[in-house]
């Protein structure tokens, strides 16, 4: 046993050194001595900020910036963010050492730390139980419940000892993808501090029963609406990460953190205090960072002409990836355009008028990356198939001239094409699709900002050289996620959309899908399937990606490449970040801001 | 009409404000060709050049060319949606006032109700529902328009309606939309003519504001409006073609527009003194 | 005059009703409805309806407008979807930074164009009184947000003088940022002088022509004594009535200019409410503002009425 956690750790070890000399996205040059101490200040997002602190958030408090806000407070179960920030499982700063699996592949063994709470409590296997049972109980009302994955797929969930845990599955899946799809969703609460019904109230097991589960919830999901407690309510307190919430501005999102001088992990903070700036849009942010009242900031891709001004001031400019692909969703439950996105040559021809590498150039001045298929190409270089290396469909309007011609199209450049040669016989235009039907869709895509804008004005402007008439309209951000729902026939909902563009990125992988299957995207039934999307095949291939290990994924991720599912575009980066030199940082694809590796240099 | 401001120096230049900036919309286009439906995006945001003479957008389009385009849209948005406001105000303060009692308190009520609700409001909801067009542009712009004619028309009205050769019409059997249609209306056109230059102004104000908040009409469809809240974004990067010349087109018009309004009341207050 | 208070108080509260069913049945008719708008396209569908029953959306809309009348009664507007507070903490919050902007720009306003307007009326046709108008009418003919643009743009970017944003943050700490609010007051104040002045001037060259005037004027009042006992008074009345009127278009001007500064008020708040489909924070908004301009027209009628008597009876 000995020998095995020495090799463990010793890979562990190994991998960190390794990434850290592969991780490309280093601030500050490294130049100076470590100081200990110091305050950092890190800019949020343009108007986000915190409002939520309760662990098992609902869905509409969902976002990366809860993320940011939660994260440095408590850990999960397993880290899946490394020390340098990257999505790769971390047991060295994981209250879970790594599973061990039956021989049939059933269950899975999970053995806990000996790590403690900050009020000095242990933290044991019956706080990990108390998030199972919070977790079944009220998944309805939980933003990472995932219909279909744990905890549906377990058949039960046993607590041998204070330090043990053993899951049993109800199939033999790939163990990959338990660990970080399915434990990976896991976190422990303190159990000792939480389980309770009302602020007076005694603490209880009311967890253990699915009412009293509903009970506790209410009762700590009511408590996180009161933003002024968050520093004083002890319920919050109670943490087990590297840092504590110690000031917190409901009104303006500020947030004040210092060091958690009980934690257990291996990377205790270097810095005294590290804080999260709101800014209600990126050009109060853009002040900010020029009058160098940032640490930690962004560059608006508008501002990109100011880089030389800010690099001259003690900053480097470093694009921070997120692990992401991005695109833009299209209709197939549309009654009337649906038979036309149906045709596997349409979607080929819209995706060869996509200039990505134009788009790229000119709009994102080079902080981009093409975007071929569902696979993130900023995460682990493992899970990008060879063919999802090339581009299968480079920007040529010749090409989509030749697709929609060989396809029974008269092509209008400048007007609009029509189906000459309707039917379902080869070179013609495909079922349902009537004679002098027009190659006309409306694209709906997010307001606000400027990278969209430009991208879908570029594109319509393109697609005119084939005659594909794109109509363009703007809405606002949130109005682009109700819009996007497949067809409902008895309300009318989502019937009425061609194309929908949310602005980027098209999916974010992370707590429920840091193995890249496209379970919650791509399946016919998932929740994320915005077109309604339904290939018979393509739902094998993604159901075994769970089971069959890293060929199955290659394969299903290859298979919608080329299928189109949705129209790739190019990923650019969550924020183009504007370090100062003194301050080390490491920026990694789960774009979490990982504060207690963070240090000044002289 | 050149009579009429021969001692209002502003209405002439405002007349001839005017005429440029509809030649400019309307004719400069024939002798300044740009492409105002493809996008360039590689040659986004270019500073004036001689082949560019006031720069590119952040898509590519000749800002110069989109002016033209722009004061198209806004001209004919501001000119339709204050025509149809003062017709249609100018009908229903004509009613309220003629009518007076419970119908006049009903259909004043209603416009003191409108006139209560910051209509900018009302259309950011509005504007997040449906996608304008051209004519639901005009529709709306005249929709938060209609209230002050209404007033004014009333006002005129009550006050025309104890006037001697209304009673007279009566007396000779006239009905009351007789008398509304060929005795009031005729002498009200005064004031409605200067309300709806008045009104031209502050519709090409309105559809430049509405166009800012993102309820304009969507690209390719040019617009001042919409031309400076792209602006918006470049404050720093200092792109000062995209933030002046829309403005000044829109000032310049504005301007024009209240000159004449402001002329045409002088000289007709002049002639009803007579 | 206890009647014409209390059928205008009536006519008020029908008034913020309308509006208040206005925009409800707006917000309701939001295609989509606001479920799926605020979680975002990793909504499960037990997701959507768990929301849609937490927030009483799944009933039908009368039901949901009674519920919200019964919540008005209780001073409970409910709680916003996206920034978990109630809506009356919000506002409570954001209403004053809107009402010291409004406050600040109003009073300048009145402070300044009306010295301008008598200015003007003193030596109307001077080559004062058109310069004045001809500055003026260039104000008054720009779009509000161009002019803070350009202000933005001399003072902040190419000058560095002034920050280009307005104050974050509670009143409180306005204290320390002073300077900030400085663009954004100018923009909304520049463009009420430039509405006041142009009705405080006519309305003052009116009065100056009046028979009582000459009559003062022949009794050898000077231009001055004239001004200020006579004309002044008047026209105040006229700029009550003004004030009052132009409440909306304060509102409408500050809305601009919060989101043009991002200074986080009512306009901004209602405009970032509208965008993410949070109803509940913009009917609350809407009847905020709804019940000021109300309350504002009310209080300035009844100024006036009861300085000026023959209104009172005009109003049949």
């Amino acid at each position: 046993m000995k020998r095995t956690r020495i090799l463990l750790a010793t890979l562990a070890l190994v991998a960190v050194a390794l990434s850290a000399c592969e991780s490309s996205t280093t601030g500050g040059p490294s130049g100076g001595a470590k100081v200990k101490g110091g305050d950092a200040k890190f800019a949020m997002q343009p108007n986000t900020t915190p409002n939520y602190i309760f662990l098992m958030e609902p869905p509409q408090f969902n976002s990366n910036i809860w993320g940011q806000f939660v994260e440095p407070m408590w850990s999960q179960l397993y880290s899946f963010i490394d020390f340098n920030g990257n999505p790769n499982v971390n047991y060295d700063r994981s209250i879970g050492n790594q599973p061990t699996f039956a021989s049939d592949g059933l269950t899975a063994t999970v053995t806990l730390k000996n790590w403690s709470w900050s009020d000095g409590q242990p933290i044991t296997s019956r706080d990990l139980e108390f998030w199972m049972t919070m977790f079944a109980a009220n998944k309805g009302s939980y933003g990472g419940y995932v219909p279909g994955q744990i905890p549906d797929n377990l058949t039960g969930v046993t607590y041998p000892d204070a330090h043990t845990a053993v899951f049993a599955f109800d199939k033999k899946y790939d163990q990959t993808w338990i660990i970080y799809n399915q434990l990976g969703q896991l976190g422990v609460m303190p159990q000792h501090a939480w389980d309770k019904t009302s602020a007076g109230g005694a603490i209880g097991d009311y967890d253990r029963s699915v009412n009293g589960a509903h009970a506790v919830w209410n009762f700590l999901n009511t408590e996180a609406q009161k933003l002024d407690t968050y520093t004083t309510n002890p319920l919050w307190q109670v943490v087990s990460g590297p840092w504590k919430l110690s000031q917190f501005d409901a009104s303006t999102g500020h947030a004040v953190y210092a060091p958690n001088p009980a934690y257990s992990g291996p990377d205790k903070p270097l810095l005294d205090q590290y804080e999260l700036m709101p800014y209600t849009t990126d050009t109060a942010e853009f002040n900010a960072l020029r009058a160098g009242e940032l640490d930690y900031g962004y560059v608006p891709v508008q501002d990109l002409s100011q880089t030389t001004y800010l690099q001259s001031h003690g900053y480097s400019i470093k694009p921070w990836y997120s692990l992401s692909n991005n695109y833009f969703v299209i209709n197939f439950t549309n009654p009337k355009t649906g038979p036309l996105f149906k045709q596997l040559y349409i979607r080929q021809a819209m995706q060869t008028l996509v200039n990505q590498n134009g788009y790229i150039t000119n709009i994102l001045k080079g902080y981009g990356k093409p975007t071929y298929g569902p696979t993130p190409v900023t995460g682990n270089p493992a899970y990008v198939s060879d063919a999802q290396k090339k581009d299968p469909y480079p920007f040529s309007v010749d090409a989509a001239k030749t697709l929609l011609t060989s396809n029974g199209w008269t092509v209008n450049p400048n007007g609009v094409s029509t189906c000459a040669n309707p039917g379902t016989g080869s070179g013609q235009c495909g079922p349902g699709i009537s004679a002098g039907t027009k190659l006309e869709f409306k694209m709906q895509y997010a307001s606000g900002a400027l990278v969209p804008s430009q991208e879908m004005q570029a594109f319509k402007s393109d697609a005119s050289q084939v005659g594909m008439q794109i109509d363009l309209a703007e809405a606002p951000p949130n109005d682009v996620f109700a819009i996007s729902v497949p067809c409902d026939p008895s309300t009318g909902n989502g019937c009425n959309w061609d194309l929908v563009y949310w602005g980027g990125p098209g999916w974010t992988y992370g707590l429920t899908d840091t193995y890249p299957e496209q379970g919650q995207i791509f399946l016919s039934s998932a929740g994320g399937n915005a077109g309604g999307y339904s290939d018979p095949t393509n739902d094998q291939l993604i159901l075994a990606s769970w089971t069959s290990g890293l060929d199955a994924l290659h394969a299903a991720n290859d298979y919608l490449e080329k299928n189109l599912p949705v129209i790739w575009m190019p990923l650019a980066p969550y924020q183009i970040s504007a370090i100062s030199n003194k301050l080390h940082v490491d920026q990694g694809v789960a774009v979490i801001a990982m504060p207690q590796g963070w240090y000044h240099t002289t | 009409m050149r009579r009429l401001f021969r001692h209002q120096v502003g209405g002439r230049i405002g007349l001839v404000a005017v005429g440029i900036m509809i030649a400019f919309s309307f004719l400069g286009p024939l002798l300044y060709h740009t492409d105002q439906i493809h996008t360039a995006i590689q040659s986004a945001t270019l500073p004036p050049s001689p082949r560019h003479l006031l720069g590119t957008d952040e898509v590519g389009y000749d800002v110069l060319g989109r002016l033209m385009v722009g004061g198209q849209t806004s001209l004919e948005v501001g000119i339709a949606a204050a025509l149809i406001a003062t017709t249609f105000g100018m009908l229903w303060g004509a009613i309220a006032g003629f009518a007076g009692g419970l119908l006049d308190a009903a259909m004043m009520r209603v416009v003191d109700g409108l006139v209560a609700i910051p209509a900018l409001f009302l259309l950011v909801v509005l504007g997040t529902i449906i996608t304008p067009t051209v004519p639901i542009l005009i529709l709306v712009v005249a929709a938060i328009s209609w209230l002050v004619p209404a007033r004014l028309i009333r006002a005129e009205t009550l006050s025309l309606r104890t006037r001697e050769f209304v009673e007279a019409v009566r007396v000779m059997g006239g009905g009351d939309a007789r008398i509304v249609l060929r005795h009031i209306l005729p002498n009200v056109v005064g004031t409605v003519v200067v309300n709806a230059t008045f009104q031209v102004a502050d519709a090409i104000l309105a559809v430049a504001a509405l166009s800012f908040l993102g309820l304009g009409v969507p690209p390719p469809a040019a617009n001042w409006g919409s031309m400076l809240s792209s602006g918006v974004d470049f404050t720093y990067a200092g792109y000062w073609w995209l933030i002046y010349p829309a403005g000044v087109a829109i000032v310049i018009t504005v301007v024009a527009f209240n000159l004449v309004g402001d002329a045409l009341r002088e000289s007709l207050d002049v002639r009803l003194r007579i | 005059m206890t009647f014409y208070v209390v059928r205008r108080i009536l006519q008020s509260v029908v008034v913020v009703l309308v509006v208040v069913v206005v925009v409800f049945a707006l917000t309701r008719f939001l295609p989509g409805g606001p479920a799926r708008a605020i979680m975002g396209p990793r909504a499960t569908k037990i997701q959507v309806q768990n929301f849609e029953k937490t927030y009483g959306l799944d009933q039908p809309i009368p039901v949901q407008f009674v519920d919200y009348l019964a919540g008005l009664g209780r001073a409970d507007l409910g709680s916003s979807y996206k920034r978990n507070q109630t809506v009356t903490k919000l506002i409570g919050e954001y209403l004053p930074v809107t009402l010291v902007l409004m406050g600040i720009s109003t009073a300048l306003a009145v402070v300044i164009a009306i010295p301008i307007g008598m200015l003007q009326a003193w030596r109307r046709n001077t080559a004062v009184d058109h310069g004045f108008t001809g500055i003026l009418f260039v104000f008054y003919s720009m779009p509000v947000f161009w002019l803070g643009l350009i202000l933005i743009t001399v003072f902040s970017s190419n000058l560095g003088w002034l920050p280009s944003g307005g104050p974050q943050g509670g009143l409180r700490t306005y204290g320390s940022q002073l300077s900030t609010l400085i663009l954004p007051v100018t923009t909304l104040a520049l463009v009420t002088i430039a509405l006041f002045s142009r009705y405080l001037r006519s309305a003052m060259i009116e009065s100056l022509v009046q028979d009582y005037v000459r009559t003062a004027r022949a009794k050898g009042a000077s231009m001055r004594r004239v001004m200020f006992r006579h004309v002044l008074p008047n026209s105040l009345l006229s700029a009550i009535t003004l004030l009052g009127l132009s409440i909306p278009y304060i509102f409408s001007g500050a809305l601009i200019v919060e989101e043009l500064f991002n200074y986080p008020g009512m306009g901004l708040l209602f405009w970032n409410a509208a965008e993410s489909r949070d109803y509940p924070v913009v009917i609350g908004v809407a009847l905020i503002v709804a019940l000021a301009t109300v309350v504002g027209n009310l209080l300035a009628d009844l100024a006036y009425a009861i300085a000026d008597p023959r209104i009172r009876y005009i109003g049949r």
